[in-house]
């Protein structure tokens, strides 16, 4: 689904939160949360897996990235029109009774705004994307922000798996975390030149066809990227910077050569320092890089990645 | 494969009696069951009376003959066409040795002793030339350029013996077997045909080449035909034949993806439905760095799919043109285009023999 540029508007302030608790490799190998050596998940790039304690600890991450980013930008709760909260997982509702009923209307969307003092904005909770789907929100709250009057959208995702729960999917190791984005009308920085997202819904079922959408990653990403990168008239090398999910380090490797472009533009530092959360690791990584002084202004920047569901996507930004 | 259909040729188009010298697995078959099942014959009593069968085994010293029959073998041949082989890439070393040169020795050997032997034909592969790129000649087959799979190189030693012999050769070097042009059947589902099943499978990834690289693919009618014409009408002793298609003829490698995409969807709408990606032609180094993820994390149904191809694919990366000079301007291979669809449709018909 390919979206022109919002070039007046960017992405102003991000930030992050990531779990206190982390563990090695041999430590997720020991509770049986890896089932790969720890040999191979290394050579794959990993070293950590982020490990939130229990639900609250978890929502406390969410609304801290999200004030923090308020706080930054100095905006008050008006400025605020939408307000999304994105999850990757598929958290299908429990079956209650009717006495049961009213917790399906329990909505974190709406406690999230209520913590965040937004009581104007239009909160909305978004899901199965997978790890496309905070790029999604990002998309969909500049075309709000560049339509509507409110001139910001805050867009907040993040995941946390079952304490225990299996932590490698499709050879990645997985953490929990949370992030918060401002898309901003007129920001100084980021904006969005362009978004371009493939969609493949025949691949619905992830658990079925885990082996398909592992032989299409490679394919539908060069496609992907390559697909972006044209369609906001640019070339590969004019991109100074892929910003990646954190996926294995190895899997960048291949799609470094498929796309003919050096290894060292891909900025994967935050691979083996944190692995891969299912949906904030751009956002992650973009924070990490600003701090780092990776950034100069102008520098292209080509976020991609993977989402269940299936959908492959791009967001090109202008730092 | 090419072997079945040389011997169909022969039986249809000529009047010479033949002997088959057949290993273990067609021990149980009579003439006419050989005829009807291997070679897709009615088994008329003219045709069953031009046959004779022998159990034999090429790796084995005397053929694994008894002496007598050998002997008596031996006093009545007068030609000798010699097939067998193994065409797997993945054996080691010694395996495809045993079949492809050691066996070549023994039928060496065994030629010298046949005294009115007039010819001698070794089909191997235009593959010898391994790792080598750019124009490959007939006359040339010495390189130092290594093989990109034990097949290639045994066959590359098979052809250094029979050269090495005094015996009136003639090597035929094939290119890739593909099917009947004008039906698509084949009764052996190789790399290529494999390679098609994957990509029917949505397993299809990467493709290790380069885009331009010319797929040479055969007819096995054409190349029977033309083999048994060259052997009985045309033979001179000495001479190496490639038998190719031709860059004019073939497909790119990004052209022979398209088309079975293209194909496989005609013939298939709720594959087509499926929407699978075609798969990126890729560097060496990125398939290998998948090939190793996939033998890394033990997973056996990608270690199949990419091990099929890792032991063929590289190829993809040595562009090679084949003088052809050796055919005497015998007809020329018929295009790719003219009949692939045929050989798509007949793998999907029969599930890739599954079903045949």
């Amino acid at each position: 689904m390919p979206t022109a540029g919002h070039r007046s508007v960017g992405i102003s302030h991000v930030a992050y939160r990531l779990p206190r608790s982390r563990k090695t490799l041999a430590a997720l190998k020991r509770s049986k949360q890896v089932r790969s050596s720890v040999k191979f998940l290394s050579e794959l790039g990993f070293t950590y897996g982020y490990l939130s304690q229990a639900r609250e600890d978890f929502d406390e991450l969410l609304v801290g990235a999200a004030e923090e980013v308020l706080g930054d930008s100095g905006h008050s709760p008006a400025q605020i029109g939408t307000l999304f909260l994105y999850s990757g997982l598929n958290s299908s509702a429990p079956a209650a009774g009717n006495s049961a009923v009213l917790e399906r209307f329990r909505y974190p969307v709406a406690k999230l705004a209520d913590r965040l003092n937004l009581p104007h904005a239009n909160a909305m909770a978004l899901s199965q994307q997978g790890c496309s789907g905070l790029l999604s929100a990002i998309n969909l709250a500049a075309r709000m922000v560049q339509a509507g009057d409110p001139p910001a959208a805050l867009c907040v995702a993040g995941d946390a798996l079952p304490k225990d729960a299996n932590r490698e999917i499709m050879y990645n190791v997985m953490s929990d975390g949370a992030a918060a984005v401002l898309v901003e009308r007129g920001s100084p920085r980021n904006q969005i030149v362009t978004f371009h997202q493939l969609g493949q819904p025949a691949y619905w079922d992830s658990p079925q066809q885990e082996r398909e959408l592992i032989a299409a990653y490679f394919p539908m990403a060069q496609r992907a990227i390559c697909g972006a990168v044209q369609q906001a008239g640019l070339r590969l090398s004019d991109i100074r910077w892929i910003v990646p999910s954190n996926v294995s380090l190895r899997s960048w490797t291949i799609l470094a050569e498929l796309l003919g472009i050096p290894a060292n533009r891909i900025w994967s530092k935050n691979i083996a320092r944190v692995g891969h959360t299912v949906c904030c690791d751009h956002v992650i990584n973009l924070h990490d890089m600003a701090r780092e002084g990776a950034l100069s202004t102008g520098d292209h920047l080509l976020l991609f990645t993977f989402g269940f569901g299936a959908s492959w996507t791009s967001l090109i930004l202008q730092h | 494969m090419a072997g079945r259909e040389i011997t169909r040729v022969l039986l249809t188009r000529t009047d010479v009696q033949l002997t088959l010298l057949l290993h273990d697995t067609g021990r149980a078959l009579s003439r006419p069951r050989l005829l009807r099942e291997v070679f897709r014959l009615e088994p008329i009593p003219s045709l069953i009376r031009r046959v004779r069968l022998v159990q034999g085994d090429l790796t084995k010293p005397g053929l694994g003959l008894a002496s007598r029959e050998n002997t008596d073998l031996a006093r009545t041949v007068d030609g000798i066409i010699h097939a067998a082989a193994t065409t797997r890439f993945d054996l080691a070393l010694a395996e495809a040795r045993r079949v492809n040169v050691l066996a070549s020795q023994h039928l060496v050997r065994f030629a010298k002793n046949c005294h009115n032997l007039t010819r001698f034909a070794l089909l191997s592969t235009v593959f010898v030339s391994g790792r080598r790129q750019g124009r490959i000649l007939e006359s040339e087959r010495t390189h130092r350029a290594g093989f990109v799979n034990t097949y290639e190189q045994s066959k590359y030693e098979a052809e250094a013996y029979v050269e090495s012999s005094d015996l009136p050769y003639v090597i035929y070097r094939l290119s890739t077997l593909v099917g009947d042009s004008q039906t698509g059947f084949t009764s052996h589902f190789t790399t290529p045909h494999q390679a098609l099943r994957v990509m029917h499978l949505g397993l299809a990834s990467l493709v290790p080449g380069l885009p331009d690289y010319s797929v040479d693919l055969i007819p096995t009618d054409w190349a029977a035909a033309t083999i048994v014409n060259d052997f009985l009408n045309e033979f001179q002793a000495g001479r190496v034949v490639h038998l190719v298609a031709g860059a004019a003829r073939s497909y790119s490698l990004a052209q022979v993806i398209d088309a079975s995409y293209d194909r496989l969807g005609e013939l298939d709408p709720a594959w087509e439905a499926r929407h699978y990606p075609k798969p990126a032609i890729a560097t060496q180094a990125a398939f290998q760095l998948l090939v190793r993820s996939a033998e890394q994390a033990r997973d056996p149904l990608m270690i199949g799919v990419l091990g099929m191809l890792k032991y063929f694919t590289e190829q993809f990366s040595y562009p090679k043109d084949f003088d052809t000079r050796g055919l005497n301007g015998a007809n020329a291979a018929p295009d790719i285009r003219e009949y692939y669809g045929r050989v798509v449709a007949y793998c999907l018909k029969t599930k890739w023999g599954r079903s045949a």
